[in-house]
């Protein structure tokens, strides 16, 4: 029989609108191979011819519009609802329709009919328990009445409530309804992924013998069990002798979490085939959203400790859910790649690696210090060096450090070498794809809805792949330099060792980067066209709008500098990094730049590396302990000066690797960008968006299922997201480590005195004026030799550096993308100096010390004297 | 009482073999490490093959992209190998014709030569002639690529471009050179 108004839940897609959220999600669990009784849907189509033929609409506007009734008369009314619902006529081929699917499973076996409203089981409003749900359904009629009854669970008084109360429209609201084969349980129950009342790193269980319906419905006292969410042991107040399931369904909710990305609340039944699933929904009230919190956080609790630091550069500031729910899954992804090749994804098992608190992403640096610990001679020490500058009890390092015998330490090299021997090939194979994608210029309007997600999805395989790859790269790449930090340290003493290692790869900065890339080739035009004509110069750096205008007006010369201009517009228009703005939305960012050539500057030249290890070489060919070591020996070669080549080589081989990556990923970032801002356009041409900007207050499934006809997501909800977000905000940077609730803790004293210290990363000294820059848009307000003071840079800020006389920054270490930038332009930079954003203003005079890490800050009556 | 004296067995030598034998190991690793950087240096095929494999790679990429939102791109074939230079094809002919030549040559003297072991032995001149044979239709060959170049027939470039007797070709280095070497073709429609 072929049906209009039912679909079966195949897990071929289903969109919420047609089917309801419960149906949709049930849909979803189908399509990722979760064990889930047969079941079809009877749409909401269905259930809006049936209001409209049996003329329901001024009964529902009467529900919709009057008071709620008082406590009393609720009983009252729900019966009102419902009579009028079941007395309702319906039309014969409709009902026909009911009637046949049902009769279909009714052929194996009794059935249950499960509501599935369209407004039901959103991130913060489930309506878990507030919809009919009828079992044990084993008659024609019966069937029909309880989808009528479950229609007119939609107008119930206590769900009208729950609206009204949640802020939630009642316009256009339909239900539908799922059907479902009932499961021949032994035990059902429920189960919530994260214990809503107790600790969020248990998963609570339920469970009773028989069907659910009994626990659902309070009439017996359940089995309860606590599971911890990391090992899976099982703690119990109930007899467990009998469910020797509840680890395997333990794993089964954990892997439905992972791909649901938030807590779940699981309904579940236990039968002859195994465990079946038989509903999951997000769980929405295991606590009050923080004030900061616009929906998208991670569930605060247990004993993990998050830092920002070290994932900054990729997801810099407050995200916005829609970047989140773009890249956190990724990034998760990568890491536990990562974890897996190199033999430690136990570690990482039923935690979270990637957090986000008050808007902001953060590392679980309990997770990195474990994987580090179970790695032979790995030590937590390193990874806090790595994402923090230094280590956090540097009494404790060498000890903490793990051993392993011979075996285990040359097993890790093996699976080390093994993982890093195709990284460089990984690098130049994704960074070509994305240069080719970057330049297909593909007419984004034309394409229909569903070719522009396929289209978006190909994308989107292509940056987990990159994701996997920079994760992998930046791993080598510490454990690379720190290797020639370390060996250089033995010869040379641990002071230097951290010296030459800066210097040995300064260059590592790939021509090919976002930043660099076109920069550079800005600069060639400038130098070609502008630097020896007085008149274009003058024209360029006069800031006004008519700029272009003007230069054309110059001639031939004037055309030719435009041609070249719009030229490299054309060939790096459309990279950008997810939070920026690309060339070709705003040209106003090449204006700036090339003026900025424009404007006189004294700066030293870069660290060369080549000479820097020529030099190095030197120094050490001069000891004639060296001399003496190597004729002993009978080096014909010098071995170690061919190991220190080796190493600076492969340092600087997956620095390059990294940052390639790292650009890759930024350039795909704005091929990306232009698919979201098409779907933002045809969203806001429909009225599913009033304003297109709001965009990025959704998160990527709820954009999807727009584009794709779904309801939009209620307004009070985003102005919601759109206050939290704000709040977040203004609540500033996250503490440098911390547990739970970032909130909590108390607020840090900020270093205020005239002389800050920081991590040295880049050598020269420079005294200027301070510019505090909180965004890369506030980029615009910097003066050539003006010292940048911010709280973490990514790649896109590199024109920045081309200006700027210093860098000054919160955050970053040895490998941070600043200090590499910094050492290559020649940059004095001094990062990882706590709160400077916050206790440096801008115009405030500095004195750095790239090769101390010392800041001195020069009273204003000095200043002026000077 | 008197301090014990400490003793260094390489400054001391008191064995006196621990210094030759220390002093032999480092020559010979150095010898295999020198050795080790001239076979790189000389066999760079190794690294241009997998940059072609790279760039196959990353054509598939961009061609599936691509096909997602209904565009062909097409792009050229990265694995294939190009001409040598003429010059290169006229020396191998000389060198392949002296191989064939001393290759008959030799097996008929030892068939003639009375005072050898292989005096009448048909084998030898069994051998001489096929050497000399495959030897001399190679180097008919590369007579033939040296003087037509790359003038020649379709199957002759096939050849070249498939065997040894082309060179392996360094796909685009640069990203940007490999993302021009790529081309839009047509949008894909409904086929009717």
């Amino acid at each position: 029989m072929e049906y209009h108004y039912a679909q079966f839940l195949d897990g071929h897609g289903s969109v919420a609108t047609d089917v309801g959220g419960k149906a949709s999600s049930l849909d979803r669990l189908v399509a990722d191979g979760f064990p889930v009784p047969r079941a079809a849907v009877i749409t909401a189509r269905a259930y809006r011819s049936f209001v409209r033929d049996a003329a329901l609409e001024p009964f529902l506007k009467e529900l919709r519009e009057g008071p709620l009734p008082p406590a009393d008369q609720i009983v009252a009314d729900r019966e009102r609802v419902e009579a009028e619902f079941l007395a309702a006529p319906m039309a014969a081929d409709l009902e026909e329709e009911i009637l046949g699917l049902v009769g279909e499973f009714l052929a194996i076996g009794p059935i249950a009919a499960r509501s599935s409203a369209t407004a039901e089981d959103m991130v913060n409003a489930s309506f878990a328990g507030q919809y009919e749900t009828f079992l044990g359904l084993t008659a024609p009629d019966e069937a029909l009445d309880a989808v009528r009854r479950c229609w007119a669970s939609l107008w119930s008084p206590q769900v009208r409530s729950y609206r009204r109360r949640e802020g939630i429209g009642e316009d256009d609201l339909a239900m539908a309804v799922i059907i479902q084969s009932m499961a021949d349980a032994s035990w059902a129950g429920v189960l919530f992924t994260r214990d809503p009342q107790g600790s969020a790193l248990d998963i609570k269980v339920e469970a009773v013998p028989g069907l659910g319906d009994d626990l659902v419905s309070g009439r017996v006292t359940p089995h309860g069990f606590l599971i911890d969410r990391a090992t899976l042991v099982i703690r119990s107040r109930g007899d467990r002798s009998r469910l020797g399931f509840l680890e395997d369904l333990a794993r089964v909710a954990l892997r439905i979490e992972n791909r649901a990305g938030a807590p779940q609340d699981i309904e579940w039944a236990m039968t002859r085939k195994g465990i079946q699933i038989l509903q999951a929904r997000p769980i929405t009230v295991a606590r009050p959203l923080a004030i900061h919190d616009d929906g998208f956080d991670t569930r605060v609790g247990g004993s993990d400790e998050y830092t920002p630091r070290g994932i900054s550069e990729m997801l810099p500031g407050v995200v916005p859910p829609l970047l989140w729910s773009i890249n956190a899954p990724m990034l998760e992804d990568a890491f536990r790649s990562l974890f897996d090749a190199i033999g430690v994804s136990g570690v990482a098992e039923h935690r979270r690696i990637i957090g986000r608190f008050r808007g902001r992403a953060t590392l679980n640096l309990s997770v990195l210090r474990e994987a580090a610990v179970s790695l032979p001679g790995g030590s937590a020490a390193e990874v806090e060096r790595q994402y923090l500058g230094r280590a956090l009890d540097p009494d404790g390092d060498e000890s903490e450090a793990s051993s392993g015998n011979l075996f285990k330490r040359a097993a890790a090299a093996f699976r080390n070498w093994r993982a890093n021997r195709v990284l460089a090939d990984e690098v130049r194979l994704v960074t070509h794809a994305v240069h080719g994608i970057a330049e297909l210029d593909i007419n984004l309007a034309k394409l229909p809805a569903r070719r522009l997600l396929r289209y978006r999805a190909r994308i989107r395989d292509l940056a987990w792949r990159i994701y996997a790859t920079e994760v992998a790269a930046s791993s080598a790449a510490a454990a690379a330099y720190r290797a020639l930090e370390v060996q250089i340290g033995r010869w040379l003493g641990d002071a230097e060792g951290v010296l030459w290692a800066q210097r040995l790869t300064a260059g590592t900065l790939a021509e090919s980067s976002v930043g660099a890339g076109r920069v550079n080739r800005l600069k060639d035009i400038y130098q070609r066209h502008v630097a020896d004509t007085p008149a274009l110069q003058a024209a360029l750096t006069s800031g006004r709008p008519d700029r272009r205008e003007r230069i054309a007006a110059l001639g031939a010369r004037g055309e030719a500098f435009l041609e070249e201009v719009d030229l490299c517009v054309r060939a790096f228009g459309a990279q950008a990094v997810y939070g920026g703005r690309t060339w070709n939305e705003d040209l106003l960012g090449v204006w700036n730049q090339l003026s900025a050539f424009a404007r006189p500057g004294d700066r030293e030249p870069g660290v060369d590396s080549e000479q820097s290890l020529a030099e190095l070489i030197e120094l050490l060919k001069q000891s004639r302990r060296w001399q003496f070591k190597r004729i002993i020996t009978g080096q014909l070669i010098d071995m170690r000066l061919r190991m220190l080549r080796r190493m600076v080589d492969e340092a600087t081989l997956y620095l390059r690797c990294r940052e390639e990556a790292k650009s890759a990923l930024l350039v795909l970032g704005g091929t990306e960008r232009a698919v979201i801002f098409e779907m933002a356009n045809r969203l806001t041409a429909s009225g599913h968006l009033a304003y297109s900007g709001d965009v990025e207050l959704f998160s990527d499934g709820e954009l999807e299922q727009m584009l794709l006809g779904a309801e939009p997501v209620f307004s009070q909800e985003l102005e919601r997201r759109r206050r939290a977000l704000n709040r977040a905000k203004d609540a500033g940077p996250l503490p440098e480590v911390f547990q739970g609730d970032p909130d909590q803790r108390t607020a840090e004293v900020v270093q205020s005195g005239p002389v800050m210290q920081g991590w040295a990363a880049s050598p020269g000294v420079v005294r200027a004026k301070a510019r505090v820059l909180t965004s890369l848009e506030e980029g615009t307000t910097l003066e050539p030799g003006e010292i940048i003071v911010a709280h973490s840079t990514d790649p896109s800020w590199t024109p920045l550096f081309l200006v700027a006389g210093g860098i000054v920054l919160e955050e970053g270490g040895p490998l941070s993308h600043a200090a590499i930038v910094a050492r290559e332009f020649g940059l004095p930079a001094v990062l990882n100096v706590k709160d400077a954003t916050r206790s440096i203003t801008t115009g405030e005079e500095l004195l750095i010390d790239g090769s101390s890490g010392a800041i001195r800050r020069i009273p204003a009556r000095e200043s002026a004297d000077a | 009482m008197p301090e014990a004296r400490r003793t260094d067995p390489v400054r001391d030598d008191e064995l006196g073999v621990f210094v030759p034998a220390l002093m032999g190991v480092g020559v010979i690793v150095s010898g295999v490490l020198v050795l080790a950087d001239w076979v790189t240096h000389l066999l760079p095929n190794g690294r241009v093959r997998r940059r072609q494999r790279l760039a196959t790679g990353a054509k598939g990429l961009v061609v599936s992209v691509a096909g997602a939102a209904g565009v062909d791109v097409v792009g050229p074939d990265y694995e294939i190998r190009e001409w040598r230079p003429r010059l290169v094809y006229l020396g191998a002919t000389v060198v392949f014709a002296a191989v064939g030549g001393g290759a008959l040559a030799a097996g008929l003297i030892a068939y003639n030569d009375e005072a050898g072991l292989l005096y009448r032995n048909p084998w030898m001149v069994g051998l001489g002639v096929g050497a000399a044979a495959v030897f001399g239709l190679l180097a008919l060959q590369l007579l033939f690529f040296g003087i037509v170049h790359r003038r020649s027939f379709r199957a002759a470039h096939v050849l070249v471009e498939t065997t040894w007797f082309g060179r392996l070709k360094p796909p685009p280095d640069a990203p940007g050179e490999f993302a021009r070497s790529l081309r839009v073709v047509k949008p894909k429609g409904k086929k009717r």
